[in-house]
């Protein structure tokens, strides 16, 4: 149960971070990770 | 000669302490509470016949306590104490208590330990001879163990066998703790560098504070996990044998101080990298702990062994005091019970416990009748008081018949007393100057045993990596030079971190676990990790032949059973019922022999007399029974049987009964390809007859082999490639030379604690067919080390292509590290695996031909 429970905390830690991340990227013009966004459907102006 | 007299005890036979009259019933003595209570049970219950049958199995050994026992005894009552102060709880400590192996020994150590001073409760699991005890205040561990010990048990540590193996726990806790803080803050390091890698900028405010996180989890990790193996590194050093400890350390002081540098300059860094190297590292240390400290709990005691014995000793006072081995002097009588080892070059002395049998109710082994004493004057039976002892030498020459020795008779250290009364004997040597202690003497200080991979080529190999390490760093320096700093040195402290040798960190020791695990499933204990880097170079196998292929028992030669069978149904039951009363191998053997023809006894009035070396003389319903020597051929056993004036009679020839599995563990040696021999002290006719049932042709045999004899042929056959097996302390030298040795698992202790693996299950035969599995497994571990070390070669010139190339990104680095060494560890675990039993699929021995001969 709290391997779980670890797992679960640093997959949504790393989950959290690699969007901060990626935004950030994206903001700055940094296509070359800011790229990888448009793979989510975050960016709705983007078809 | 003669000794004072010493007072026995009616039921175990053992000296009682003269003037302790503590525990008498009527005129009888007896020299504890647990005697004087199974007496009363026998005497209430009317079963005498139970001296008939041999009575009781002898006196206890000597057990005592030592004081590192006791130390750790105190230190575990005092966290008991502390726990239970903390959770409001009643205090329970639960220790080892040894030598439980009935009913009625369960019964007396719960009530001893019960009766003894702040006991409440004793709960005794005799399956796991662990005594549960739940303590008030007033508890002395030290009450305890002696009250135990006054009955022949000896109290322990629960789970620790010493001192040594409480710390070496303890050393492996101490890992588990900065294993923990390792991860936690490696994964928090982690964190904190996703979104590094994933874009966010280092010049960015949030950029800056997860890097300086990253930072400061990483140097916490390189601080407490790395802590091991800097100072590994700096001790190895010291000693001038660097061990992997050095290239790891410096690798990751080297590859943390980079990442620094490069923060500074702006670069995307390499600090969660080197967080989840140490973490990654660390555990692979603390598999590796743990296998030590499995291999110490089969080292304990390695270093008193015969030294550490205790033996009791009569002084000039009449008094009886244990004493250690190492303390008798010349001079000092000793008395010694059934089992028990002579520790010293002595004389046998006319011993006071016969004249107790001749005055006693309480016979020693010469047993009258539950009837009465006329029987065996009217049968003509001569009346007993024989003075002779019987004792084998077969630990120390190896050979397979015991001998009856006289007062005056010398016995030199190192026989064993077979004889159910024991025996006197007067030291004439002090132990360190008998030839048993010269076999004895240690092999020298095994400094590898802490470290089960640091062995072989791995010395050399760490020397070259830390240079290979900093020379391919230099090389990426050079190469990069006119880049900007922070790409200078992102460049360099990747290259750093992959270079770092990860995979012998972490798959070696469990490859070794492995291989350890496997072994033992096929019912061989390695206790010596120095096994693995010698058993791959094995290519002979010498065989001691008493004790180690033979039982220790004889058994009825196949032709003299129909002898045996020869005889009349009543002449078969009367000779049962007297070899029943005898413990002698003969008798045993011919008693085994008897009960598979299905004779069934039916005597009802018994009376046998015991002569050591004589012979049995039985009187049964009327039938006379004598068992004794041949005069025609003194190897062969006579057995006359006269009822009414008609007597039959037989003579029966007796074989070595060979060990379960040992014609099979030579032909699997053989089948693999190694050469196998056998060397006995024993004589060249025996030893060449027995080896030939194993299928051992005569020119592999030696006979009559003194101790020095059987170490020149491991010298003769190149002692790097020889495996022995041996039991006898004979064996000693052969021991100290050979490359790995081996015991089967014997009630005689002294030799296994020098021996590399333990085979157990002797019975079924299993473990001793397993001898040629200890020489295949170590040749598979052998060999998927050197695979893992050619996988990671490959790895490693692949990686510090790409660095040097420029292509090696700090995420990239992240990734590959850790999925190398899961990806090493699974590789491991596939290649090290139990060969099958056939021929073909055993490994090449000139595959290891080539291998490094370990230093």
């Amino acid at each position: 149960m709290s391997a779980l429970i670890l797992t679960l905390f640093v997959s949504g830690g790393l989950v959290f971070m690699a969007i901060i991340g990626l935004v950030s990227a994206f903001s700055r013009g940094d296509h070359e990770h800011g790229d990888r966004l448009r793979a989510l459907p975050l960016d709705d102006d983007n078809p | 000669m003669s000794t004072p007299s010493i007072p026995v005890c009616a039921h175990c036979h053992l000296a009682v302490l003269p003037g302790d009259d503590s525990h008498t019933e009527g005129d009888r003595l007896f020299c504890c509470a647990g005697c004087l209570a199974a007496r009363r049970v026998i005497d209430q219950l009317g079963l005498g016949r139970f001296d008939a049958m041999g009575g009781a199995p002898g006196p206890v050994a000597a057990v005592v306590a030592d004081d590192a026992d006791l130390a750790a005894l105190s230190d575990a009552v005092g966290r008991a104490r502390s726990t239970s102060a903390l959770t409001n709880s009643a205090c329970r400590v639960t220790v080892d208590v040894d030598g439980v192996s009935c009913a009625s020994c369960a019964w007396l150590v719960e009530k001893v330990a019960g009766k003894s001073a702040g006991v409440d409760n004793a709960v005794l699991n005799p399956a796991r001879g662990t005594l549960e005890l739940l303590i008030a205040d007033g508890f002395d561990p030290a009450v305890l163990s002696e009250a135990l010990s006054s009955v022949g048990h000896r109290v322990r540590p629960a789970g620790a066998s010493s001192v040594a193996l409480a710390s070496s726990t303890a050393a492996a806790d101490d890992l588990l703790f900065r294993l923990g803080i390792s991860s936690a803050l490696a994964m928090a390091a982690m964190i904190a560098s996703f979104s590094l890698f994933l874009g966010l900028s280092p010049d960015d405010r949030f950029g800056r504070l997860f890097q300086g996180l990253a930072g400061v989890s990483s140097l916490i990790v390189v601080l407490v996990g790395g802590w091991p193996f800097v100072r590994g590194a700096v001790a190895s050093v010291r000693r001038g044998a660097p061990t992997m400890d050095l290239p790891i350390a410096v690798g990751m002081v080297a590859a943390w101080t980079a990442s620094l540098l490069a923060s500074r300059e702006g670069a995307i860094v390499s600090f969660d990298t080197v967080a989840i190297f140490v973490t990654l590292m660390l555990a692979g240390r603390l598999v590796e702990r743990r296998l030590v400290l499995r291999h110490r709990q089969l080292l304990t005691r390695r270093d008193d062994e015969v030294a550490g014995l205790r033996v009791r000793r009569i002084d000039a006072d009449g008094q009886l005091r244990f004493v250690t081995v190492k303390d008798i002097g010349i001079g000092d009588t000793l008395h010694l019970a059934r089992g028990e080892l002579v520790p010293t070059d002595a004389t046998l002395l006319a011993d006071a416990a016969d004249r107790a049998v001749k005055n006693d109710t309480n016979e020693g082994v010469t047993v009258k009748s539950d009837t009465d004493d006329d029987v065996a004057a009217n049968n003509g039976i001569p009346a007993a008081g024989d003075q002779g002892r019987l004792l084998s030498f077969a630990w120390l020459t190896g050979e397979s018949q015991p001998h009856t020795l006289l007062p005056g008779a010398a016995v030199v250290a190192g026989a064993h007393v077979i004889d159910p009364r024991g025996a006197v004997v007067q030291a004439t040597s002090p132990f360190s100057s008998t030839r048993l202690s010269q076999l004895l003497a240690d092999r020298g200080h095994d400094t590898d045993v802490d470290r089960p991979v640091a062995s072989g080529i791995f010395p050399w190999l760490a020397r070259v990596w830390v240079v290979g390490a900093f020379a391919v760093a230099g090389l990426g320096a050079i190469l990069w030079w006119n880049a900007p700093t922070a790409r200078l040195l992102e460049i360099v402290a990747g290259l750093l971190v992959v270079t770092c040798p990860c995979a012998f960190g972490i798959a070696a020791p469990l490859a070794v676990e492995r291989a350890t695990v496997l072994l033992r499933q096929r019912g061989v204990f390695v206790r010596h990790p120095r096994l693995w880097w010698r058993a791959s170079q094995v290519r002979h196998a010498i065989f001691d032949k008493t004790g180690t292929l033979t039982e220790d028992e004889p058994v009825v030669d196949a032709g003299s059973r129909a002898g045996l069978m020869g005889l009349s149904a009543r002449a078969q039951s009367a000779l049962l019922a007297t070899v029943a009363r005898s413990n002698h191998g003969r008798s045993r053997a011919l008693l085994r022999a008897l009960q598979s023809m299905a004779t069934a006894p039916s005597a009802t009035t018994v009376v046998v007399v015991e002569q050591a070396g004589q012979g049995l003389t039985g009187a049964v319903d009327g039938a006379r029974v004598v068992v004794g020597r041949d005069d025609a051929d003194a190897g062969l056993t006579r057995v006359s049987v006269t009822i009414d004036g008609v007597t039959e009679s037989a003579s029966v020839a007796f074989a070595e009964a060979l060990r379960p599995g040992a014609k099979a563990a030579i032909a699997r040696l053989h089948a693999a390809g190694i050469d196998v021999w056998v060397a006995s002290g024993d004589s060249l006719a025996r030893a060449v007859d027995l080896a030939a049932l194993v299928g051992v042709p005569a020119d592999h045999v030696l006979g009559e082999c003194q101790p020095d004899d059987k170490a020149a042929l491991v010298h003769r056959l190149g002692k790097e490639h020889v495996l022995v097996v041996g039991d006898g302390v004979n064996d000693a030298a052969m021991f100290a030379v050979a490359a790995v040795c081996g015991v089967p698992a014997t009630d005689r202790p002294h030799l296994p604690a020098r021996a590399d693996f333990l085979l157990l299950g002797s019975t079924d035969g299993g473990a001793f067919g397993s001898v040629v599995d200890v020489v295949a497994v170590a040749r598979r571990l052998h060999q998927a080390l050197t695979g893992l070390l050619v996988v990671a070669t490959i790895y490693n010139i692949a990686v510090i292509s790409m660095g040097l190339m420029g292509l090696l990104t700090p995420l990239m680095v992240a990734l590959l590290m850790p999925s190398m060494s899961v990806s090493l560890l699974l590789l491991a675990f596939a290649l090290v695996r139990l060969p099958k039993p056939s021929v073909t699929s055993f490994p090449s021995p000139s595959l290891s031909a080539t291998t490094e001969v370990p230093a």
